[in-house]
Order: structure tokens, then sequence, then C-alpha cells
């Protein structure tokens, strides 16, 4: 894994899609944040690829929820294929019932 | 020995002593020093202060160079005992000199732990010693069934936003030895714990004490901070994850104030002995 500043490093995959890499903490939230300024989301939403996130606590778990509360209509928040820890975290707070959250497990 | 080669100073102390037939504990006396320390000489878990130099390489029958050749002599390694000690004094527990065996196994873990978080040690070398230590304590105590020794690590951090990161790996170097899951959880949950106070800091260089304890029933993780106590058991916002988390992946955990000012301890209990590790 590339060593970046932080813990956690945020890819563009495609005009919807950010991957995030790495470990999503306190240190992480401004660039998560950052990078999620620079999608301009029509009606589509947005899907956050969790497949190379090791590690999420409270911090990550806050940011993603304001991320998808400012969506604010404009789709959902799709968070695409978290680790089985990672999984058993958003399970464990809830927030595949969270409004304007879904949680997408790929096989 | 053959020449040449560069060799360490513990090796040269095994083989001087082996070579006249010798105790650990008859050459420490040999060489006036405690036991303890002669022991840790020769594990490379710690290094003979100058004032010993003279009479060691008179011992060994080599130069001080030549004895001198393979080492870096660290004259931090023992400030960093001190700020072991002084970690574990604040939240109220000894330091002390250990003469029984199995505490000085101990110590020797916990000591290589110590110099590897704080950088005196490389990853590699402090793996190497500790593998080292654990091979001489099963030779030594016999006991097969030892799977791994209790560890304890405290840590000094600083407030902020690298401090959640620097308490995880804190704990996953301390867990190093024991289920995956357990140390997970903890590194979740000590990530949280840090990150109040890290957040709600107004203080600049306000520090935050991390305890890792580990034994055969659970893993222990203390943080301690000076100033009031962190926001986990008034209201529970909604938006706050951390209570919810605590309290479905520790198996018991409470905030209290203590004279230094607020300690945060969890627990997460672990697989019993006799069932065998169940994944790495």
């Amino acid at each position: 894994m590339k060593e970046v500043p932080g813990t956690l490093e945020v890819i563009r995959v495609d005009a919807q899609t950010l991957r995030l890499v790495g470990e999503f903490d306190l240190a992480a939230v401004g660039v998560f944040e950052g990078a999620v300024e620079q999608m301009s989301v029509d009606g589509g939403g947005l899907t956050l690829d969790l497949s190379e996130l090791s590690f999420l606590d409270s911090s990550g778990i806050k940011a993603i929820v304001a991320c998808a509360k400012a969506l604010d209509g404009r789709g959902v928040l799709v968070l695409v294929n978290p680790s089985k820890w990672v999984a058993s975290v958003l399970d464990i707070v809830h927030l595949d019932q969270h409004a304007g959250i879904e949680i997408r497990r790929v096989p | 020995m053959s020449n040449g080669q560069v060799v360490s100073l513990a090796q040269r102390l095994k083989a001087r002593r082996e070579e006249l037939g010798l105790s650990q504990a008859q050459a420490a006396r040999e060489l006036d020093v405690a036991r303890t320390a002669y022991r840790l000489w020769e594990l490379e878990a710690a290094k003979p202060q100058p004032d010993r130099w003279r009479l060691i390489s008179r011992w060994l029958g080599v130069s001080i160079t030549t004895m001198l050749l393979a080492e870096e002599l660290d004259e931090e390694l023992p400030e960093g005992a001190d700020l072991v000690s002084e970690a574990f004094e604040r939240v109220g527990r000894e330091w002390d000199d250990p003469t029984d065996p199995a505490d000085f196994f101990l110590r020797a873990h916990n000591l290589i732990r110590e110099g590897s978080e704080k950088g005196f040690l490389s990853t590699e070398h402090a793996q190497e010693l500790l593998s080292t230590v654990s091979r001489i304590e099963q030779e030594q105590g016999g006991s097969d069934s030892v799977e791994w020794e209790p560890t304890k690590l405290a840590k000094e951090l600083r407030a902020n936003a690298q401090a959640p990161k620097a308490a995880r790996d804190a704990v996953g170097f301390a867990g190093s030895d024991i289920s995956a899951d357990a140390v997970q959880s903890a590194q979740l949950l000590v990530s949280d714990l840090v990150t109040n106070i890290a957040h709600g800091n107004s203080v600049n260089n306000r520090t935050i004490g991390l305890l890792v304890d580990i034994d055969r029933a659970r893993l222990r993780v203390e943080v301690t901070t000076a100033g009031e106590p962190l926001a986990l058991s008034g209201p529970q916002d909604p938006g706050e994850y951390g209570p919810t988390l605590l309290e479905r992946l520790s198996s018991r955990w409470e905030t209290t104030r203590v004279a230094a000012g607020t300690l945060t301890w969890f627990e997460i209990d672990l697989p019993q002995p006799g069932a065998k590790p169940e994944r790495r």
C-alpha cells in the first residue's frame, strides 16, 4: 500500500465512486471530506468502495453519516463490499438502517 | 568464533561463560553485577554501563574496542525503562525489580517491546529478541504448555490526530500473540477513547497515558488523561457511536476519576486456556 500522510487514501474511481484505502479514523476525516467535496453529485448518489478499508472507528462512521446527510435527496450513499470486520462494525451501529445509506455486499 | 566476523557482546559473554563452565549466576558474581542484569546482557535486552566495560573486557580477554565492535550502545534504553516506570506509576502500578524468574522473562519481554515501541530497536530485531527470550524460557521452565506470557505495555501519547493510530499500533503490538478478534475489537475501542480525548483537546500538548495489560483471562486497556471525564457516561447523543461499540465489543468498561485525572478502562475476555487459538 502506498504510504500517505495520515491513515487513509481516497481514490476517485469514477464520477460517482470513491475507493477508501487504509484506515478511517480522526486523522483521515479531512482527507475524506475533501475528496467528497470534489465529487459533483447529481441525482445518482455516491458510492464508497470499502473493499480495501482495513479499519473504521467512530470518527469514520460519523464522517460517513455526515456524507449521507449532505447528499440531501440527491440519491443514496452506497457502501460497497466492506471487509468482514468493517461490516460487523457497521452492523453494530445499525448503519444499514440509517436513512440515505445502503450497504451492498458483493459476494 | 571465526576471525573477521563481528561478534556481539552477548555472544562473547555466553561463549566465555561456557568456556569457563560457569552458570549465569556465577558469571554475574565474577562481573560484580546482579544476575538479572547479566541475563539481560546475554539476551541483548540490555547493555552494560560504561563503568563495567573494563572489567568485562578483562574477563573476556579482549580489548574494550573489540568487545564493543558489534554494539550500538544505546544510552536511551534505560530512559525508556524510566518512562515506562513513570507511566505505570501514573495509573497506580509498581514497576519493581523482579527477583522471580517468571517476572524476569515478563520484564525482558516488556523491555524489548518498549525498545521497539520507542524506536530503539527495529521491529525485526525486536521479533528476533522476543523469540530468543521465549525459547530460553521454554528451555528453562520446561513448561511446554506456555503459549504466551502476560504482557504489559505502557505508553504516553500526545493528544493529536495521530494518537488514535499510535494507540492502535500499541494494542496490536502487545496483542500479537492473542486472538485476532479481541485485538481488532480493542483497537477500535482504544481508537475511539483516544479520539475523544484528542478531539476535545483544548489544551495543547495534553498527554494520554495508555496501558495495555494482557493475561490469560483478558485483554485490558486503560486510557488516562488529565482533566474532566470523557463524555461517555452522559446522555447518549444518537450520533455518538462510541458507547454502543464499547457496550458491544468489550466485556466490561468504566470511566472513573483518579488522582491524575480520568481513567477509562475496558476489558475483553479471551478464549480460555485449553481452548486452542481459533485462528491466526
